[in-house]
């Protein structure tokens, strides 16, 4: 699919290139958990760029899972600045950080978050609903996707009908179909087994590589470092 | 969309089927009430301002002696007045009421000109006391002929011998103005019933009055009421158009009971809804939070909700009123035979759709503001 320079905040698009596509500086993330104040990410700076593959590792509660829903723009920094393809998005409003997200973030979860009373099909089609593309265009779209991860066959299961890994590829096309610029994958392999879990792997990897995609990956699974470009370890909010 | 949409209105097949009739019940009674509501503002097919029913100021059917009448007939003004009793019946182990006028031929025709009677059916009419004229829709409807005998179990009054049969002979059909109610009844003559019925002795259920002209019917039937001030029982008298009108309303309040009733069914209709309603977001709050991560704004949650809601409610509206319009439309016959009725089917069946709409927005609309709220990271973090 043909996309269109967004960069924003007015920068020339030859600046916004040469800049790292993921810039994040000075970001910290707290919650407060009833009178107690919880940081979950501690002033991080990282930069990345596109067609990277890159592990976020960390025990649980580490705050990988928060990095990457920062990214994503599901979750806003306390302070600091994230900024992708020179973007600022900790300063959309929440309705331009969902238009945002639709265009650039693919997001993959660990439990795949597919639609039970849909198809295979129809839950890859759901992020395209939202937007002007035709019928026909939004066929060719999710017959692509589905293609890419190897279940044009299955396209009328429901999730019940299909294993966990091909649930997860269902959920792996459901996120490229729109043809996004970052993938973030939450514990991807998490529910998977082995053989399972390096097909997804190298879906990743390809997708990375291929179509220059910035693929994130928080996870637990040292099998990872196999497929990723960089490895960035965090232990209590803090890159190691 | 609208696939995403139908498919999650219908996703848990009992509770959907279970809304589902509870709304066409709802719209059922609607329709129904709405329909036989519209008898109170329907203009009465037999109603002119030009003649005037002069009735017992207490009570419809308290009756008035004979004594009013000539009363009545020595006001100025009044050119012609005639006694008129009801007479409810229906065939002997029959279905379906039919309505008759028990009148005095001899003057009835001077007060209900538009009954368009000539000489030689006032001569047969004359001729036999047990006979009567009978109005040409309900001769068709009931396939009634000129010597027909026809026994009716009259509903409202019964005879000296304590039976509740009445035995008639058709003497011929009459064509009324088009419009007049006489035309879906029969008149039968006012002798006959007065002196047969039991314990009334000669009292009447009314009196019809035709003026001069020149004066109105307001001015007139103040004459009346004065002329009989002093008279026991009191009068009322009302042009015609305003006595059909006022009976009916006195009819129980029909209009106000209606609106209570319909007040009451949507109350309760959006009640067990909204209730429904909010369980099913509620056990779809991580879907909500997996959308929103796949772009879907607030706005898309609360028109996929709503949806859900007006869908629901549009088709059971649909479904219901349907069903009651087919149960009037075989009801019709006999409700006729106590009003003049017609039902627009079309427009309550758009009136009915739209309502549906309307409650099924206003239903969804706290589960949608819920579903556009939920938070993505704390939902699926506690998945």
């Amino acid at each position: 699919m043909l996309k269109t320079f967004n960069g924003a905040d007015g920068l020339e698009e030859s600046v916004v290139r040469a800049l790292p596509y993921l810039d994040m500086r000075g970001v910290s993330k707290s919650y407060r958990l009833q009178s107690e104040e919880v940081v979950a990410v501690r002033s991080l700076n990282l930069t990345a760029q596109r067609g990277e593959f890159i592990a976020l590792m960390g025990p649980s509660g580490s705050g990988k899972t928060t990095l990457l829903n920062m990214v994503a723009g599901l979750e806003r920094p306390s302070t600091g600045e994230i900024r992708v393809g020179g973007a600022n998005v900790a300063a959309m409003s929440e309705g331009e950080v969902t238009r945002w997200r639709r265009g650039t973030v693919g997001y993959v979860f660990q439990f795949y978050n597919l639609f039970p009373i849909l198809t295979a099909y129809e839950n890859v089609e759901l992020p395209l609903l939202t937007t002007r593309l035709s019928g026909p265009v939004r066929e060719q779209l999710v017959r692509t996707a589905l293609d890419l991860v190897g279940m044009s066959d299955r396209l009328d299961h429901r999730p019940a009908q299909l294993s966990g890994g091909q649930q997860q590829r269902v959920a792996l096309a459901r996120a490229v179909v729109a043809d996004p610029e970052i993938l973030a994958c939450d514990e991807p392999t998490g529910d998977l087994d082995r053989v399972t879990a390096d097909q997804v792997l190298s879906m990743l990897r390809l997708l990375a590589k291929s179509s220059g995609k910035l693929v994130l990956i928080a996870t637990h699974d040292p099998e990872v470092r196999g497929y990723v470009d960089r490895v960035i370890r965090i232990r209590k909010g803090v890159i190691e | 969309m609208i696939a995403f949409v139908r498919k999650n209105m219908f996703r848990d097949g009992l509770r959907a089927n279970v809304s589902f009739v509870a709304v066409m019940l709802t719209f059922f009674l609607y329709v129904v009430i709405r329909a036989l509501s519209g008898i109170v503002d329907a203009p009465p097919a037999a109603g002119t301002d030009a003649r005037l029913m002069v009735t017992n100021r207490t009570s419809l059917f308290g009756g008035l002696p004979e004594a009013h009448l000539a009363v009545v007939r020595q006001v100025q003004d009044v050119a012609s007045a005639t006694p008129v009793s009801f007479f409810i019946g229906r065939p002997p182990r029959g279905s379906g009421q039919i309505f008759g006028l028990a009148v005095d031929p001899e003057t009835y025709t001077a007060v209900y000109q538009d009954a368009n009677i000539d000489e030689d059916l006032l001569a047969r009419w004359r001729a036999e006391k047990r006979s009567i004229l009978v109005g040409a829709e309900l001769a068709r409807a009931k396939g009634w002929r000129t010597g027909d005998l026809v026994t009716l179990e009259s509903l409202n009054i019964v005879r000296r011998d304590g039976a509740s049969d009445w035995r008639f002979v058709v003497a011929g059909e009459f064509e009324a103005d088009s419009g007049s109610i006489a035309e879906q009844a029969f008149l039968a003559r006012i002798d006959y019933v007065t002196d047969a019925r039991l314990g009334q002795g000669r009292r009447y259920d009314m009196l019809g009055v035709r003026g001069s002209g020149r004066i109105g019917s307001d001015g007139l039937g103040e004459r009346i009421e004065k002329a009989l001030q002093f008279h026991a029982p009191p009068v009322r008298a009302a042009d015609e158009d305003s006595f059909v009108r006022g009976q009916i309303e006195e009819f129980g309040n029909l209009r106000q009971i209606t609106f209570y009733v319909l007040a009451y069914a949507l109350a309760v209709l959006s009640v067990v809804l909204i209730n429904g309603v909010a369980l099913s977001i509620r056990s779809r709050v991580k879907e909500y939070a997996t959308l929103k991560t796949l772009g879907y704004t607030s706005r898309h949650l609360i028109a996929m909700v709503l949806g859900e809601t007006v869908f629901l409610l549009v088709g059971g509206a649909a479904a219901g009123a349907g069903c009651a319009l087919l149960v009037l439309h075989l009801a019709q016959d006999t409700i006729n035979g106590m009003f003049p009725f017609s039902v627009n089917a079309p427009l309550l069946l758009i009136e009915a759709v739209t309502v549906g709409a309307m409650v099924g927005a206003a239903i969804g609309l706290l589960p949608a503001h819920w579903a556009s709220r939920v938070s993505v990271v704390e939902t699926l973090r506690s998945a």
